[in-house]
């Protein structure tokens, strides 16, 4: 047989010849410089399963889609630049070149870079502790607080170097300067972040009879999604929770959410919201405030009227000093008022005061005392009812007449219903 | 702002309010109104200095711990 393989020789139906038959090391050579010139630096997209990781680093897997099947490997060198943990499940796009593998005959991809594509790991991640916690209640609206609408203290929970705390800090000066409001520094991205703004919750409540802080924002400024994953974290989301104090999530742009956002007592879009959210417009109030004194204002004309009125009615049923004293009594009254204000509605005392200093001179004019200096006088019965006409008083019934000076007593000897006075 | 001012600023607010529309309602006889009427304009000139008097105050957490607390003052860059 030996030297039959050196001459040409019968195979079935066709002719060998020997010259052209491979080696299995050839074919496999031949394939892999064919393959790697066909399909050198492609992309290819799929996922991940039977991950395993040599001692030297190199990660051996497959990439799949339903139905089929590659081998592919990572050698370490590549992997060190990859920002990714391989991991079996998750959809990526891998540049690389086909190869074969010529101790095994296998061709399979070399990947020299890989990204995530799809629902990655993260949003996997994401959206199980999302399910959890909301399975554990931690959303529930009945354990939302209310944000309070005069907030004194503000806690704020941000890092010191970012856009964030300028935005909510400056937000809230414009709107609502009268408070304070308390920067507890932290790392707003990587490892360490999550634990330490939970610690900062955490502090905010334990030292709340020394902070007396009536409001917390826990946020940062926008970014990647990798960038806002400390408030996807459990540990955060379970200290926001446990908050006594009412929590507000501020956590990068408007379309970004957190878990963070669906735990807290009220979550804003931006750091910027945040700032509006936690107080009240300044301006808005004093407009408020000055329509009140408006309608004070406007109230006090119908006072004054009823007022005078009131007076009146006095002035007209005792004739004597008795109005003035009421007059004079008020009179202080706004006197002391007036010297207790200042601003704007000093103006309206002032001014009340001088409507009841024309009223007060309208009604000396009616002064009867006054006009007793002209010669008139005032008739009384004995009990001090005024006698203001004839039929009023009977004969023999004994009258006082006030005078400017002095009364006169006389007893009435005749009276003419019409008589002109 | 200490702690009771700020109660005190939502209670005067309403107070104001309750007071204008106890007025406006025009039940109240005339010495209890005129009592109203200056309390209603001392509350509003009240909320109006608390408003107008204040700058935000800054303040940091440099340490804390369960043991310790430490502030400072603190200003924006």
């Amino acid at each position: 047989m030996k030297e039959n393989t050196a001459n040409k020789f019968q195979f079935g139906k066709g002719e060998v010849d020997p010259e052209k038959v491979f080696t299995v090391s050839e074919l496999n050579r031949q394939a892999r410089v064919l393959l790697e010139s066909k399909f050198s630096n492609i992309w290819v997209e799929g996922e991940i399963s039977n991950l395993s990781v040599s001692s030297s680093n190199h990660a051996y897997f497959t990439l799949k889609e339903e139905g089929s099947e590659i081998s592919a490997v990572m050698f370490s060198g590549d992997r060190t630049n990859l920002d990714l943990d391989l991991e079996d499940g998750i959809e990526v796009l891998a540049k690389g070149t086909l190869t074969v593998y010529e101790r095994r005959g296998r061709y399979q991809l070399v990947i020299r870079d890989l990204k995530e594509i799809g629902a990655g790991k993260l949003q996997k991640q994401f959206e199980k502790l999302k399910k959890q916690l909301k399975e554990e209640g931690l959303f529930d609206v009945e354990c939302k607080k209310p944000i309070p609408r005069f907030p004194s203290k503000i806690g704020v929970i941000t890092s010191t170097t970012g856009a964030a705390v300028r935005d909510i800090v400056t937000t809230i000066e414009e709107r609502f300067p009268p408070v304070s409001v308390y920067l507890f520094p932290v790392k707003v991205q990587g490892e360490t972040a999550s634990g330490q703004i939970a610690e900062a919750i955490r502090q905010a409540n334990r030292w709340t009879d020394r902070l007396e802080l009536d409001v917390l924002i826990v946020g940062r400024g926008g970014g990647s999604l990798e960038d806002l994953w400390p408030f996807n974290e459990e540990v955060v989301a379970r200290a926001i929770f446990e908050s006594e104090i009412p929590v507000v999530s501020a956590v990068g742009h408007e379309v970004d959410f957190t878990i963070s956002d669906f735990v807290a007592d009220k979550r804003v879009p931006t750091p910027t919201a945040a700032g509006k959210e936690v107080v009240p417009d300044r301006e808005e109030i004093l407009n408020l405030v000055d329509g009140y004194l408006q309608r004070l204002k406007n109230l006090e004309v119908s006072l004054m009227n009823h007022y005078r009125e009131y007076s009146e009615q006095i002035a007209s049923s005792f004739a004597f000093r008795l109005p003035f004293r009421a007059l004079e009594d008020r009179w202080q009254e706004y006197d002391r008022l007036s010297s207790d204000l200042s601003g704007g509605m000093s103006k309206a005392v002032s001014k009340k005061k001088e409507e009841v200093s024309a009223l007060v001179k309208r009604l000396s004019l009616a002064n009867p005392t006054r006009l007793l200096g002209k010669g008139y006088s005032i008739t009384t019965t004995e009990e001090g009812r005024v006698i203001t006409e004839a039929v009023d008083a009977e004969i023999d019934e004994s009258l006082k007449t006030q005078l400017f000076k002095g009364i006169i007593r006389s007893v009435v000897t005749e009276v003419e219903e019409d008589g002109k006075g | 702002m200490a702690k009771d001012e700020k109660v005190e600023l939502e209670e005067d607010l309403q107070e104001l309010e309750e007071i204008v529309k106890d007025l406006e309602n025009e039940k109240i006889d005339l010495d209890h109104s005129i009592d109203l009427f200056e309390r209603g304009v001392k509350l509003a000139e009240q909320v109006k200095d608390r408003l107008s008097n204040a700058e935000t105050r800054l303040k940091k957490i440099v340490q804390s711990s369960d043991l310790d607390l430490k502030i400072d003052d603190f200003d924006l860059e």
